[in-house]
């Protein structure tokens, strides 16, 4: 088994609500490992995406820890977090969140610049190879709003990992996708994967959650399955479906 | 009902745009009133003034050499004359430590000691109002008009120090007293009132000096200092103007060309009124500048309402809202900003109607009772809400383009717009190059912005620029004011005095061992009369070097003049006129052969060569003699040798010579005044500045709530998001301020031409310098810097989780 890279411990996420606590994570402990594409899967208001953000110190856990590299992000000041989001950490949202004001470079180029031991030189180049990748080098002049969903997405996978970060955190990556563009972008996320990229992935596709080694299932807020897949291989891409709707299935899915 | 529901909730939601409507408006109703309120009120006061002292038509004091009971008889025998008052006076003797002095504050003008007369009224000892009773005067004590309270520094209880002959006489000020002929502190005679007791000593030690053998030889002694005020009433049945009346009267009867100075009261009234109407002017100006932000703030304030609650207003359409309603709900909520603004403005007018009356207390001559000008604030209210009504027609009319769906499902027309002004990023500056992205992505937002810097810093350069007439040689030149370096003044009375060619002498050989005369000025002052209009004169004996000529050319004949713009529209005088110019003893036909720029009383003056004024006045000689050098560093190495050399054959003391350093002393007079006008203008420029970043930021905010959002989420630190917003602030500041240059560029000389015509001034030579342009910028980027750092600082709440869609 790989090691460690995310340990989370007694997780905890609430809100007020009607003078009450609303418990969306409760005492969640999990780990996430190196190389590892691990899926986070789980009903509507499962709290999934709450997980994901706790876990990437996008929000701030009421109580528990979570530790990266001996640090404990949970506890980190803004600035520290800052700096974990554009070297170590990258993500990919449902909407894309792209900037709209910056072109297709640019939205990936701002991220390589803040990291200041890559000069923007190499900055500019890693951000050509990046679009060529993604195969969105043509339209790397747009605006994003002149561009289709797909491309835009494309576009935010390649501004997560401008800066090869460690740890990829995926919010419904495909959930504003047709199909299309849902099997390009995931096959892109495999793709990463496959080199080395470790990802961690929220969503309630299973097609998508077909492309990980790892599923988490979660529901209420606990986590109550813990799965583990052979790499992916495109062939075999029904019976992964199959063998994951089984999996659901006895989880009351 | 409802629309009183919706508008209830729009303030509470709205405070601060709410409360920017309501302070832009209290600030423009309460400085645009308190400004009517004074400027009438002190029309009022001064006429009042007058008529205390039975409204006499002129004023003219003649020397008593010149003075003969027929004279008097003759101008009281004219039909056009109604009344005459003839008061005995003496002027203070010339003296160049003590002329009238307070502690260090020394006046060299004419004050004219007389007794008190009726209708002179007190000041109150708090300069607030005026006294019922004037109490007499004890032996030793003065009542001084209050003009003289800012020229001396002085206050009640002061010694008053002044000369007679060769000897120092001392007054203790008893109080100030309303004089309304020459009482402001911008005219430089004066009536000073003293006892009988004193006066008539006065009297009797004149007669004594006179006779005293010890200055059987003193010229100036047997001249004396007695004089003749003459207060001369038109009749009711004179129809003509005041200037016309004193025409008539010295055409008549000499009495103008006789005195050593005549004064109407239409240009008395004029004199008390000049500092305020011009300085009040250039503020009503700015205010009316001012307005126009606040209607750029509201309209943008209206349209990003608009922008942000489109959700609300398309569910409020989709309820059954018509346009025209919606539109009302907004109309009311600025209304009701508009009218509490225009109630605290009206409070604010009545106190700082006052605090305008204090300023301009000594000005004016007069403290001045604040009457509300009614139907003047009536018309600012409404021309006030009835533009800003139409602004708001004009920019709620984008609500009829709401569409209820698109607006409810969140579809909005894209934002942002590519651009050619288009700058890219760069790793290196990447706050800098971002912000400047955010302006050239979306330049209309900030349209609002850049009007609103461009005519703060065209106000704050114009008003620069005029500080720095003050200071500037060459502006000052332009002005006909003789910039000297070196001021020798030669003594009036005395035995064995220095003639002015041996003055000029001894000056010329210690000049010429340092460095050379540049140009020179040896001029004398006196009142003489054009066709019969009594004008001021400047006789030059060096007529070569009069500056601010702007028409025609300097005189190079003895008969030719240079006369004013102002005197040339006043009288219809132009270039190649023939006039007659008269002095006390002789008259001479002129050619007019230029016109020049003088702020010489108020611009009412005339220029001549000395050698063709000494045959109108030969008694008057010229004791003073200005030089400017080639190389300035001497200058107070050469003054001071100078100083030490003005000695008679006894080695007697009998002139000085002064070094006068501009760029360092600048001219006080007009100082603190200005000083009034930059702070006016600079604090009005920081509220509106204030108000304009926080609106605009707030529309900004809520615009970019998502891009900052995403920007957090790739790295960036509330810091450098901060840091960046409000540098694109400073960005528009820049671009603003370079405009309002360019706008300053054009139109600065021209309106301040037009503005200081009142004083004479119809061209100016208005000189840049780069501090008066690198100021007012850097107020302007630093202050949008700051106010928009500060009201930046709801980014540091901006989550990231906002970007979950869960």
């Amino acid at each position: 088994m790989n090691k460690a890279i995310l340990t989370a411990k007694g997780l905890c996420k609430s809100f007020a609500h009607n003078g009450g606590q609303l418990h969306i994570i409760s005492n969640v402990d999990m780990e996430l490992f190196e190389g590892d594409f691990t899926v986070i899967m789980g009903a509507s208001g499962s709290g999934k995406s709450t997980l994901l953000y706790a876990l990437s110190g996008m929000d701030r856990a009421t109580s528990g820890s979570v530790m990266y590299e001996g640090m404990d992000i949970a506890a980190l000041k803004e600035k520290k977090l800052a700096q974990l989001r554009h070297t170590d950490f990258g993500f990919v949202f449902q909407q894309m969140h792209l900037v709209s004001n910056l072109t297709i470079f640019e939205n990936v180029a701002v991220t390589g610049y803040l990291n200041k031991s890559v000069s923007a030189k190499e900055t500019d180049k890693r951000v050509d190879e990046l679009l060529e990748k993604m195969s969105i080098s043509h339209i790397k002049t747009h605006l994003p709003s002149q561009v289709s969903g797909g491309e835009q997405q494309r576009c935010a996978i390649a501004r997560a990992v401008v800066n090869k970060p460690k740890l990829i955190f995926a919010d419904e990556p495909t959930g504003a996708l047709n199909r299309k563009n849902t099997a390009d972008v995931l096959d892109l996320l495999t793709e990463l994967n496959r080199d080395g990229q470790s990802i961690l992935m929220v969503t309630h596709d299973v097609r998508a959650a077909a492309r990980a080694n790892r599923i988490l299932y979660l529901s209420d807020g606990k986590i109550l399955g813990d799965i583990t897949l052979a790499p992916y291989k495109e062939q075999d891409i029904k019976s992964r479906e199959a063998q994951i709707n089984a999996w659901l299935t006895s989880l009351e899915w | 009902m409802e629309i009183f529901t919706l508008v209830k909730a729009n303030i509470k939601r709205r405070k601060g745009a709410f409360i920017a409507v309501i302070l832009l408006t209290a600030i423009i109703v309460s400085s645009s009133l308190s400004i009517f309120n004074f400027l009438d009120s002190k029309d009022k006061a001064l006429e009042n003034s007058f008529k205390n002292i039975g409204d006499p038509t002129e004023m003219c004091f003649v020397f008593n050499n010149y003075y003969t009971p027929e004279l008097e008889e003759k101008v009281r025998s004219l039909d056009i004359v109604k009344k005459l008052d003839v008061y005995d006076a003496f002027d203070n003797w010339y003296n160049n430590d003590i002329s009238n002095r307070v502690g260090n504050s020394n006046d060299g003008n004419s004050y004219f000691y007389m007794k008190l007369h009726d209708g002179i009224r007190l000041i109150n000892s708090d300069i607030s109002g005026l006294e019922d009773e004037i109490p007499a005067l004890e032996k030793g004590e003065v009542y001084l008009p209050l003009g003289c309270r800012e020229k001396l520094h002085c206050k009640i209880g002061d010694t008053l120090e002044t000369c007679f002959y060769y000897t120092k006489y001392e007054f203790k000020i008893k109080g100030f007293v309303q004089e309304p002929q020459n009482g402001s502190s911008q005219m430089g005679w004066k009536q000073a009132f003293i006892s009988d007791e004193d006066f008539d000593e006065l009297a009797r030690f004149s007669a004594e000096t006179k006779t005293d053998p010890k200055y059987k030889n003193d010229e100036a002694v047997h001249n004396g200092c007695e004089y003749k005020i003459f207060h001369v009433f038109k009749a009711d049945s004179y129809k003509g103007s005041d200037a016309q009346f004193q025409r008539d009267v010295n055409l008549a009867t000499k009495l103008g060309d006789l005195s050593g100075g005549t004064l109407t009261k239409a240009q008395s009234v004029n004199y008390s009124a000049l500092l305020p109407d011009v300085l009040l002017k250039i503020v009503l100006a700015f205010i009316v500048v001012l307005f126009v932000v606040a209607l750029v703030i509201m309209g943008h304030s209206i349209s990003s309402e608009i922008e942000i609650d489109r959700k609300k207003l398309g569910i409020l359409k989709s309820q059954g809202f018509t346009t025209r309603k919606i539109k009302l709900v907004m109309e009311i909520q600025y209304i009701i900003a508009m009218i509490i603004g225009v109630i605290l403005g009206l409070v604010g007018a009545f106190f700082l109607s006052g605090v305008i009356a204090d300023v301009f207390v000594e000005s004016v001559g007069t403290p001045v009772e604040i009457k509300v000008s009614i139907l003047k604030a009536v018309l600012v209210i409404i021309a006030l809400i009835g533009v800003s009504l139409l602004v708001m027609t004009v920019k709620t009319h984008k609500v009829t383009k709401i569409s209820p769906v698109k607006a409810i499902t969140g579809q909005k027309d894209e934002v942002y717009f590519d651009s050619r002004l288009k700058v890219g990023l760069s790793k290196r500056a990447l706050s800098l190059t971002l912000a400047v992205r955010q302006f050239t992505s979306a330049k209309r937002r900030y349209i609002s912005m850049l009007i609103i810097s461009s005519l703060l810093m065209f106000f704050m350069v114009s008003i620069n620029l005029i500080a720095s007439l003050v200071t500037s040689r060459n502006a000052l030149e332009m002005m006909g004011m003789e910039v000297t370096q070196l001021d020798m003044s030669l003594n009036n009375a005395g035995e064995d005095l220095l003639s002015l060619d041996e003055a000029e002498k001894i000056a010329e050989d210690i000049i010429n061992k340092y460095t050379t005369i540049e140009k020179r000025y040896a001029v004398r002052g006196s009142y003489c009369s054009i066709n019969g209009y009594k004008i001021f004169c400047r006789a030059y004996k060096y007529p070569e070097y009069i500056g601010g000529v702007i028409k025609g050319r300097k005189p190079r004949q003895k008969n030719e003049i240079l006369i004013t713009q102002l005197v040339s529209d006043e009288f219809g005088w132009k270039i190649g006129d023939k006039v007659t110019v008269a002095g006390r003893k002789g008259e001479l036909e002129c050619i007019v052969s230029g016109i020049y720029q003088s702020m010489n009383d108020a611009g009412m003056v005339f220029a001549i060569p000395f050698d063709a004024f000494e045959t109108l006045s030969p008694d008057f000689k010229i004791r003073y003699e200005g030089f400017v050098i080639k190389d300035e560093s001497k200058a107070q190495q050469i003054a001071d040798e100078i100083d030490k050399a003005l000695v008679n054959g006894k080695g007697e003391q009998k002139g000085s010579c002064t070094y006068w350093d501009i760029d360092s002393e600048g001219d006080e007079m007009y100082e603190s005044e200005i000083n009034l006008l930059k702070g006016i203008i600079y604090s009005f420029s920081g509220v509106f500045m204030l108000i304009a970043v926080v609106l605009l930021c707030t529309k900004a905010f809520v615009l970019e709530r998502r891009d900052i959002g995403i920007y957090k989420a790739i790295g960036f630190t509330s810091a450098r998001l901060r840091l960046s917003f409000a540098l694109r602030f400073s960005f528009v500041a820049l671009l603003g301020s370079l405009i309002g240059f360019a706008l300053s560029a054009l139109f600065t000389q021209k309106m301040m031409s037009l503005l200081l015509r009142a004083i004479g001034i119809c061209y100016l030579d208005l000189e840049t310098k780069p501090l008066d342009i690198i100021i007012p910028m850097a107020v302007l980027i630093v202050g949008f810097f700051v106010f928009a750092l500060i009201a930046s600082r709801k980014i540091k709440k901006v989550e990231t989780r906002e970007l979950v869609v869960e």
